[in-house]
């Protein structure tokens, strides 16, 4: 089966060639082939929620974690462990937060825990520690609560920190 | 005559290659329990287990955060020049990570701030080793990093208003959550609550504070699948509060009234391990060689607090 490879069409068109051990770690690309049946060297999976930029780092993070074990089922408490990333893949997230964002759809819809996993720590441990005020400068986000609206969830979690 | 150096048969030594391209022999630190404050400073240990180049290690920057923290809050009077020196370095390279990177902001604040306090008051050092003028150039180089860290916070990465670009708010729900829940402080998550009305919602599902109160307070019992909650969790609700409506439970009240009875549970992704056989600390992700490599290793995880006082 090694060197056996399959195509895979991003939504802009281009095609990318992957070996299908290193694209079965996606699921939804799993059970297509599974399924399916789709076997041929011609066949092209086409992706078409994920463009070519953001596929060819889906490829390049599943081409390094090839020989990763399986993660354990559903392991919460590793969930919540926000540091512990590998340095392989703290230095692969050196990305603007655009692209950052679109990895984590890009998981999502392909269905590769791993990547997901490591994407959303790295989001948490962007938020970690701020102040709401200090979130929202960081993701640019826009506070659309009405004065008094903020004035009573402010109230309503006050309880929260008092010791 | 008894052969006394090593075996020529044996192994060569280990060198490993450093960032400056140079090679140095494995150090290695043999900690018995009787001799430790005898044998190893603190400035020794911080050098060997390579505290100072690990701060840029994200895996290992909680823990050495922990030390440092309770270095000065509990053991400043006991610092000797060098540790203070080694103490500094840390922190210093501790800063120069959180500019870069932008996370821990106001983790690392809050050290510089405390630390700064906890030696202003105990002007005139009567108690701390070196002179009143070595402390107060410590308490200057404090403020000095105060203000740093103010500023890189009040001109924090304003994002550029390219608004084509996907943000955290236009994320699909499903994935917020996903990012919330990895969240480990219940702070952490009221924070995200109060940006705005969408991440207000999502910061209010049970779900995530469920899973956050078996996650601190349920010990190790492994019953991630949620099948059945975890019975000490329970007993402790109950010693708060006596009638509890298992199928009617608010988490995030219950995650809080938690907290402050039992305080949260500290995770590290890296921690200090101590080898069994030989005494040694290593880095647990480090590859440790024991001497007695004949028998089974094994090695226990080193608390924060269990160092410190190893060292100290």
């Amino acid at each position: 089966m090694a060197g056996h490879k399959i195509k895979l069409q991003s939504s802009d068109g281009d095609t990318f060639d992957v070996e299908v051990e290193i694209a079965k770690q996606s699921a939804t690309i799993k059970t297509m082939l599974e399924d399916l049946g789709m076997d041929e060297e011609e066949d092209v999976i086409p992706l078409p929620n994920v463009n070519s930029a953001i596929l060819k780092k889906v490829i390049q993070w599943a081409t390094h974690h090839k020989d990763d074990p399986p993660p354990p089922e559903d392991d919460e408490n590793r969930e919540k462990n926000t540091n512990d990333i590998s340095s392989w893949d703290q230095d692969f997230l050196k990305v603007d937060q655009g692209t950052l964002f679109e990895l984590i759809l890009a998981a999502n819809y392909l269905d590769i825990k791993g990547l997901l996993d490591v994407t959303c720590k790295t989001v948490a441990n962007m938020i970690k520690g701020k102040t709401p005020e200090e979130i929202r400068r960081t993701f640019n986000i826009k506070n659309d609560f009405t004065p008094q609206e903020e004035e009573q969830i402010k109230k309503e979690n006050e309880w929260c920190e008092e010791k | 005559m008894p052969f006394i150096g090593r075996d020529w048969r044996a192994y060569g030594e280990q060198w490993t290659k450093t960032d400056i391209g140079s090679w140095e022999q494995q150090r290695r630190l043999s900690l018995t329990s009787s001799s430790i404050s005898l044998n190893s400073s603190l400035s020794d240990v911080f050098n060997a287990l390579e505290i100072v180049n690990s701060v840029s290690n994200i895996r290992r920057f909680n823990y050495i955060a922990k030390v440092v923290q309770i270095l000065f809050k509990e053991k400043l009077g006991e610092l000797s020049g060098n540790a203070q020196r080694s103490l500094f370095q840390v922190i210093e390279r501790m800063i120069d990570m959180v500019l870069k990177t932008g996370d821990n902001i106001s983790l690392m604040q809050r050290i510089v701030t405390q630390f700064h306090s906890s030696i202003q008051s105990a002007y005139p050092f009567y108690y701390y080793i070196g002179s009143a003028l070595l402390w107060q150039r410590h308490i200057k180089m404090l403020t000095r990093m105060q203000e740093t860290i103010k500023q890189v916070q009040t001109n924090m990465i304003t994002i550029d208003e390219d608004n084509s670009k996907l943000t955290f708010d236009y994320l699909p729900v499903d994935m917020q959550r996903e990012v919330i829940r990895r969240l480990d402080n219940g702070t952490d998550i009221v924070n995200i609550g109060m940006i705005n009305s969408n991440l207000y919602r999502v910061s209010q599902e049970l779900f995530i504070w469920r899973q956050l109160c078996l996650y601190h307070f349920d010990g190790d019992t492994q019953n991630s699948n949620n099948s059945k909650l975890g019975e000490k969790i329970l007993g402790l609700m109950r010693k708060q509060q006596d009638d509890i409506d298992t199928n009617n439970i608010d988490w995030k009240t219950a995650y809080f009234k938690l907290k402050r009875q039992h305080g949260l549970r500290e995770v590290y992704a890296e921690m200090i391990h101590q080898c069994q056989l030989c005494k040694s600390l290593f880095w647990q992700g480090s590859d440790h060689s024991c001497p007695y490599d004949t028998l089974s290793p094994s090695s226990i995880p080193i608390t924060p607090r269990k160092l410190v006082t190893m060292l100290v």
